[in-house]
């Protein structure tokens, strides 16, 4: 038996930021993210069998913005992994997650998947500057959410993704936006990067980084990876894992499997993937070989 | 076409440098892929497009009088127009019907987020019961409770299980509980309180709902503490706001009134809502009394006779048979449809035309935020003939823009990006921000006060944009921040100040008006703008009248003495519709759900957000919590109701 890590990609969002980089499906189309998710699952279930050797440590949904799923679509795909795959106990599930997305018709299926982490794309934390970076989101909601979804206060689920690097007209919102995550409960923050026009240049971005390295040092946090940071002990199993080369299996448009000694790239053609994403034959686009770390 | 491999052989075979990607298309005999980057170009091929059921009625709607009305002539004189529309002011003009759609297309059409009730033929298991209770929430909860106690037979089904059971709420807001009046809370004229609602809702809700709620809400609070919940639970856990009444208050604040009612059930120790736990106290006592909890019976659809009559459900279990539960009355309490975008962006519409009106995408639900649950209790209700309330429809908050500062309504005062006060902030409650979304996005909203905040929020009265104390722990930790308070750009945190426990809140503070400016951004003009507001403000004080905004005389405090403290806020961001939706399906006076000719429809009731005209427009906090109480007593009520009609 050897470990692997498991990515399960949902590459969608209504509307990509400007400073994003993810590829991703844009638009809001119920009907086509549950075919999607369809799809997935038939994935998921069509090759269990290959992966009877391995056992996953760590599952992640990503790819975009996973929380737009369908939470009953996730909960059933994490059923099926589940039952068919071996899957470690103190396997984290972490997903990259919108405050948007949580409710009461949404949580009870996220916690039926067993959603250790949620990764919220805040992008911003501090009241100016906030619309900026975020057009999905109301700020107002996080406490809401926090206290009758996630029940943050006593438990370790709670992620935030900052932007940082962006040229915004008032510098300072940044370092107040990372005091504001210091004064949360949450346990883990990742710093994404801002790409395109408005980006700063990596001098200055750098600098941003820096500072905020200061303060989170100073709360407690510590960065593990380059732009992750966790309270100690809450460091990401999947990111770790990742950077450190481990083997992962991925299902999904886009998603990379990486195991014996081979990378496999699955098409990020939606049409294709969802007519045929049983047929791992169908849906490779790319494979090379790889070495693991 | 070749044989084909398995994934793992052909992952091997890559890594030896055997097998490629043009390799599959000869084993699998599926066109090759090529190293794809089709991102969101993949959209526009994506299968599934929403069209079934959708209706574009905006662009029907724009060919309506854009030059499509041959030899249309404007009138010049009154007498012309006289003319013009005496042969019928409501036609669209002579000859024309240039819409050609009828109102069944355009009010009735069948929205995408309905669908049609399943087709479902093989049940599993049937079995029966007196009264059927869908969603063991806070009003499905109360009514099976109060009907199996009243000695029917009911089950309470529920799609969660037993294990994976969780419930939101957080304030509770009931009237003249003995909770409060043990304490010495003064009791409150009930019909004040109906009133009070009643004005919210500019007469858009069922007055006999909402009397229930004002007269009944105490006793049905008082019924669960008395006789279901644990006292040792209601003895840690209940916190009781504001029991003692606020010190200063009035009773009334730029006409609206407010009242005492609000516990919240938390845990000392931990800061944590006990009330998800608390209410199986409630599941456990209609098991005790012979009632059954059904976990994890996610209803499908509710089963009709052929007179129309609900005479059950039908439901998925979690190994995903049918179950049938045969009923003689049916009490849908399955919550609203905050977490259902479709329906959100359909139903929602006070705040979809509030987003739309400032450039929101149209397509986008996310646009417009909103929590609770998945809608399908209005959805089988409509199925089985009912109707949904008309709108506007009230979310929990409607408003894109929420004043700064959530724990200082009222109390102190808020400044503009300019330096200047901005609105009544005395009228400014949770709930009611029409004005301020007309202000662009990204305005810095400023509240400010000084060294003595807590006598000022003294006059405060009980609605969600108060400081909440709940609880003494809190108010103790709220003090003890303020007065360890730091100066400087980065502010400091207060816990507490705001409903949600121990959420923190940030503080601005300084020595001086001058340094406070500075912290707050405000430079040059603005700057000065502000010190000299704040001079304006304080004479305004003096002579106890605000000619500029018209803030009530009781909340008009001077910005005096140090230090000074201030809190941010912004205008923009997304609208949202807070914790639950408040419009439901329509009822009739005892919870009976209506159809179309507003005839009820035999054996059906609904309950709690499922339950429509409570709000009517708009929602609105007389007191926090009001929107859980209200749900609660709808469950209380409807239960007594089934029961009655049942005989």
């Amino acid at each position: 038996m050897q470990d692997a890590l498991m990515s399960i990609n949902v590459p969608f969002c209504v509307k990509q930021c400007g400073y994003c980089p993810r590829t991703v499906v844009e638009g809001w189309d119920a009907k086509r993210l549950h075919a999607y998710m369809e799809a997935v699952k038939n994935e998921v279930e069509a090759n269990a069998s290959e992966f009877q050797d391995c056992r996953v440590t760590a599952v992640h949904w990503g790819g975009g913005l996973a929380s737009m799923a369908n939470a009953q679509d996730v909960s059933d795909i994490m059923g099926i992994v589940r039952s068919r795959f071996h899957v470690a106990e103190d396997a984290p599930v972490t997903m990259r997650a919108a405050i948007a997305n949580i409710s009461g018709a949404s949580m009870p299926f996220f916690k039926r998947a067993g959603v250790t982490r949620f990764d919220f794309e805040m992008m911003s934390l501090f009241p100016l500057g906030y619309s900026y970076v975020n057009k999905r989101d109301s700020l107002g909601d996080l406490p809401v959410v926090c206290d009758h979804f996630l029940r943050s206060y006593a438990n370790r689920n709670l992620g935030i993704v900052l932007l940082y690097g962006l040229d915004t007209p008032e510098p300072d919102n940044f370092r107040r936006s990372v005091v504001e995550f210091t004064r949360l409960s949450a346990c883990h923050l990742l710093l994404q990067r801002a790409r395109g026009p408005h980006a700063l240049p990596e001098e200055q971005a750098e600098a941003q980084h820096d500072e905020a390295r200061m303060l989170l040092e100073e709360a407690g946090f510590h960065e593990y990876l380059p732009r992750r940071f966790a309270r100690p002990g809450e460091e990401d199993r999947f990111a770790t894992l990742e950077a450190a080369g481990a083997s992962c299996i991925g299902f999904g448009l886009g998603a990379k499997t990486r195991l014996d000694g081979a990378v496999s790239t699955t098409t990020n053609d939606l049409a294709l993937y969802c007519a045929a994403s049983a047929d791992y034959a169908a849906i490779t686009a790319d494979v090379k070989p790889w070495q693991p770390s | 076409m070749g044989e084909k491999i398995s994934r793992r052989t052909f992952l091997r075979g890559a890594a030896a440098g055997t097998m490629s990607v043009a390799a599959l298309t000869a084993l699998g005999g599926c066109a090759p892929q090529g190293s794809s980057n089709a991102g969101s170009g993949a959209a526009a091929a994506a299968p599934n497009e929403t069209a079934g059921g959708s209706y574009d009625v905006m662009a029907q709607m724009s060919s309506l009088n854009r030059n499509m009305t041959e030899g249309a002539v404007a009138p010049a004189t009154p007498e012309e127009f006289i003319v013009k529309m005496g042969d019928g002011a409501l036609k669209f003009a002579p000859g024309g019907d240039p819409l050609g759609i009828t109102p069944a297309d355009f009010m009735l059409n069948k929205p995408a987020w309905l669908g049609d009730a399943p087709e479902i033929a093989d049940i599993a298991g049937t079995e029966s019961c007196d009264i059927l209770v869908i969603g063991a929430g806070n009003a499905g909860s109360v009514a099976a409770l109060k009907a199996q106690e009243m000695g029917k037979k009911v089950i309470l089904a529920e799609s969660q299980t037993y294990d994976e059971y969780d419930e939101y709420a957080c304030d509770m807001a009931c009237y003249n509980s003995k909770i409060f009046l043990d304490k010495g809370t003064p009791e409150i004229d009930p019909i004040d309180i109906m009133n009070e609602y009643v004005r919210k809702a500019l007469g858009h809700c069922n007055l006999k709902i909402v009397r229930d709620y004002a007269f009944r809400s105490g006793e049905m609070l008082d019924w669960m503490m008395e006789k279901h919940i644990p006292a040792e639970y209601t003895e840690k856990y209940a916190k009781t706001s504001n029991y003692k009444g606020n010190d200063n208050f009035s009773g009334e604040c730029a006409g609206q009134k407010s009242f005492i009612g609000m516990t919240q059930w938390r845990d000392e120790e931990t800061n944590i809502n006990m009330w998800p736990f608390v209410i199986r106290s409630l599941h456990a006592s209609l098991e005790n009394l012979g009632g059954k909890v059904a976990w994890g019976y996610q209803a499908q659809r509710l089963v009709q006779g052929s007179d129309g009559a609900v005479t059950g459900a039908i439901f998925k279990d979690i190994d995903g048979a049918y179950q049938q539960i045969d009923a003689k009355a049916v009490i849908v309490a399955a919550g609203g449809y905050g977490g259902n975008p479709d329906m959100r962006l359909d139903l929602s519409d006070s705040m979809r035309n509030l987003a739309w009106a400032y450039g929101a995408d149209r397509t986008n639900p996310e646009m417009i935020g909103g929590m609770g649950r998945d809608g399908s209790g209005i959805r089988m209700i409509m199925w089985a003939g009912g109707t949904m309330e008309a709108g506007p429809r009230a979310g929990m908050s409607i408003g894109k823009n929420g004043a700064p500062g959530f724990a200082f309504g009222g109390a102190w005062p808020c400044f503009g990006p300019e330096g200047k006060r901005v609105y009544n902030e005395s009228m400014y409650k949770f709930g009611s921000n029409g004005y301020l979304d007309t202000f662009p996005d990204e305005q810095l909203l400023v509240n400010v006060t000084d060294a003595n905040w807590e006598t000022y929020l003294s006059y405060q009265g009980y609605g969600h944009e108060t400081m909440d104390r709940s609880s003494d722990y809190m108010v103790a930790e709220v003090r003890a921040n303020m007065e360890a308070y730091k100066t400087g750009k980065d502010g400091f945190p207060v816990r507490s100040f705001s409903r949600f426990g121990n959420e923190s809140s940030t503080m601005w503070a300084a020595d001086t008006l001058e340094e406070l400016a500075d912290i707050v951004g405000y430079t040059g003009e603005a700057k000065e703008n502000f010190l000299a507001e704040v001079a304006h403000y304080n004479e305004m004080c003096e002579a106890g009248r605000d000619e500029d905004w018209g803030c009530d005389p009781q909340c008009l405090f001077p910005i005096k003495d140090a230090p000074f403290f201030a809190s941010f806020g912004t205008t923009g961001g997304q609208p949202s519709n807070g914790l639950v939706m408040l419009s439901g399906v329509n009822t009739d006076d005892n919870y009976r759900c209506t159809d179309g000719s507003k005839a009820p429809i035999p054996g059906l009731y609904a309950a709690g957000n499922t339950c429509g005209n409570r709000y009517g427009i708009q929602y609105g906090t007389p007191t926090a919590g009001n929107s859980c109480g209200f749900a609660l007593t709808t469950g209380y009520c409807a239960a007594e109701a089934a029961v009655k009609d049942l005989g």
